[in-house]
């Protein structure tokens, strides 16, 4: 059985994203509750944002959040009993559910940074 | 979802032992941090509502009250039931530790309360008051 059918990448990505997570949740929740006082404003969440380590981060933890989280979701649809065209049906609309959450979460991020640097092009670009 | 939830409910009835809990609560805190995540992409993108970020700021004002700390203190607790128990897993998967499930268990049982019990003044202020105070 190839790693497809097996299930086995599907595990193993799990797994690896799950790692991933643990360290960027940890720095996601100090950034949040330890290094910014509270309320957060927009001019906050932006002074972070300003250097690109803290926007690869942020970019790298949305999406490897929102991949862990569907694969997961795709893991419990499994234990049902489906029949192959519900089956392909979930995958598909998991599939398209994690494409408008990270493409909503990437463009939700724009502002900050547009605006730390001064770049003003990217606001045009809004949903 | 109600599905899921009778089914494990059934689970747990017919094979109640402390490695069915756990898998349980793994996959109902893993389904309802999956159904934070839609709010809060929703709530970061009030960033692009208008170019100064007030719509963003007053959201985050709307945030800042004793129902949400709770509901930001339950979801840290979901957060921290999640990882640790995969961890442990993860542990147990790559280190074949399966049959050491009842210790691993209680080692996360045991970090989930001292981090409980450690987070109270960081999401509480009136906790935090009463802790200077005291």
């Amino acid at each position: 059985m190839d790693r497809r059918k097996s299930g086995s990448l599907g595990w193993f990505l799990q797994r690896l994203s799950a790692l991933y997570l643990v360290f960027g949740l940890a720095v996601h929740f100090l950034a949040i509750h330890f290094l910014v006082e509270r309320p957060i404003t927009f001019e906050k969440v932006q002074a972070r944002l300003f250097s690109p380590a803290w926007i690869f981060f942020d970019w790298t933890l949305l999406v490897v959040a929102v991949f862990h989280g569907l694969n997961g979701v795709w893991g419990v649809v499994l234990d049902w009993r489906l029949t192959p065209l519900q089956r392909r049906l979930s995958g598909w609309l998991i599939v398209a559910g994690g494409v408008v959450m990270v493409v909503w979460g990437l463009m939700a991020l724009v502002p900050f940074y547009s605006a730390a640097t001064g770049d003003t092009t990217v606001l045009l670009f809004r949903p | 979802m109600f599905k899921a939830l009778k089914t494990y409910g059934q689970e747990i009835r017919l094979n109640g032992n402390s490695g069915m809990l756990s898998f349980v609560l793994h996959r109902l805190t893993g389904l309802a941090l999956v159904a934070y995540l839609i709010p809060h992409l929703y709530s970061v993108g009030m960033s692009r509502r208008d170019a100064d970020g007030q719509a963003f700021n007053a959201t985050m004002a709307a945030y800042n009250t004793p129902l949400f700390h709770l509901a930001e203190y339950l979801l840290l607790l979901c957060v921290l039931m999640h990882l640790l128990h995969g961890l442990k897993i993860t542990i147990a998967d790559f280190f074949l530790k399966t049959r050491d499930h009842p210790l691993l268990l209680k080692m996360e049982l045991g970090c989930f309360f001292a981090a409980t019990i450690f987070a109270l003044p960081v999401f509480f202020p009136a906790w935090r008051r009463f802790l200077t105070w005291w």
